[in-house]
């Protein structure tokens, strides 16, 4: 199956994310991207997303936080497969007006792919588009 | 809404209209009804939660046995970081913010 990610989903692995009630929620976006990893799926993401991931890992922009950011970035790369944002991609999330800029570049690069489902931990903000792509959750996905 | 007749234990049934009466002023009609209800609802709750951390845990442990490839273990971050679904933005942009100060 051909998977996109949203950058919250490689947040949640970087960062070892849980939420505010304690919840781990890098565990299932670990398996799922350990799943990916092994072959048993493909997945896509925006650079975008790198990006996203970046400033998250080095939030006080230090030398050393640059270094640790760039080791993810470099892991996450070396098995996603990165998708440009380029000037049209741009072009057709600025005309989107169902969502938020930035999902509507998510949405669009998920499109543009011929991405299966879109994971993501932001299930409402992409509501409005599950008649287009499925949207589904990583907990969803992985093997319980 | 359904009727239904069950056995409670007498204690907790006398603490919970002692409850309704201190916060409510009565233990009768609507307020009963209410709080009966709120009552099932979190225990509700409390059990869907338990069960999403039961298998969260079991998620763990296949990390912990050594079943993720040594690739994937080291794309995680070292400590647990609380980031609220849907803070990201923010986050982002305080530390963009603070860049540019």
């Amino acid at each position: 199956m051909h998977l996109y990610l949203d950058a919250n989903i490689l947040v949640d692995v970087a960062l070892r994310r849980i939420d505010e009630k304690g919840n781990p929620l890098w565990v299932a976006s670990t398996l799922l991207l350990d799943e990916i990893y092994k072959g048993g799926n493909r997945g896509s993401i925006s650079v975008l997303s790198l990006y996203v991931v970046y400033v998250l890992v080095n939030p006080k922009d230090t030398r050393n936080g640059d270094i640790v950011a760039k080791e993810k970035l470099q892991g996450f790369r070396s098995f996603l497969t990165v998708v440009d944002l380029t000037d049209d991609v741009l072009e057709e999330s600025l005309k989107e007006g169902r969502l938020m800029f930035e999902d509507a570049v998510q949405f669009i690069t998920a499109k543009k792919i011929g991405a299966e489902a879109i994971v993501t931990r932001d299930l409402r903000h992409f509501s409005r588009m599950k008649d287009e792509v499925k949207i589904v959750t990583p907990e969803e996905l992985v093997t319980r | 809404m359904a009727r239904q007749t069950v056995e409670i234990d007498n204690d907790l049934w006398q603490r919970f209209l002692k409850k309704l009466v201190d916060v409510y002023g009565s233990a009768y009609g609507s307020k009963k009804k209410d709080a009966l209800n709120e009552a099932i609802r979190l225990w509700l709750e409390a059990k869907e939660l338990e069960s999403n951390i039961l298998t969260e845990s079991r998620r763990a442990e296949l990390i912990e046995i050594g079943k993720i490839s040594p690739m994937i273990l080291g794309l995680l971050g070292e400590e647990e970081e609380i980031i609220p679904v849907g803070r990201e933005r923010k986050i982002i942009a305080d530390a963009l913010r603070a860049r540019l100060s």
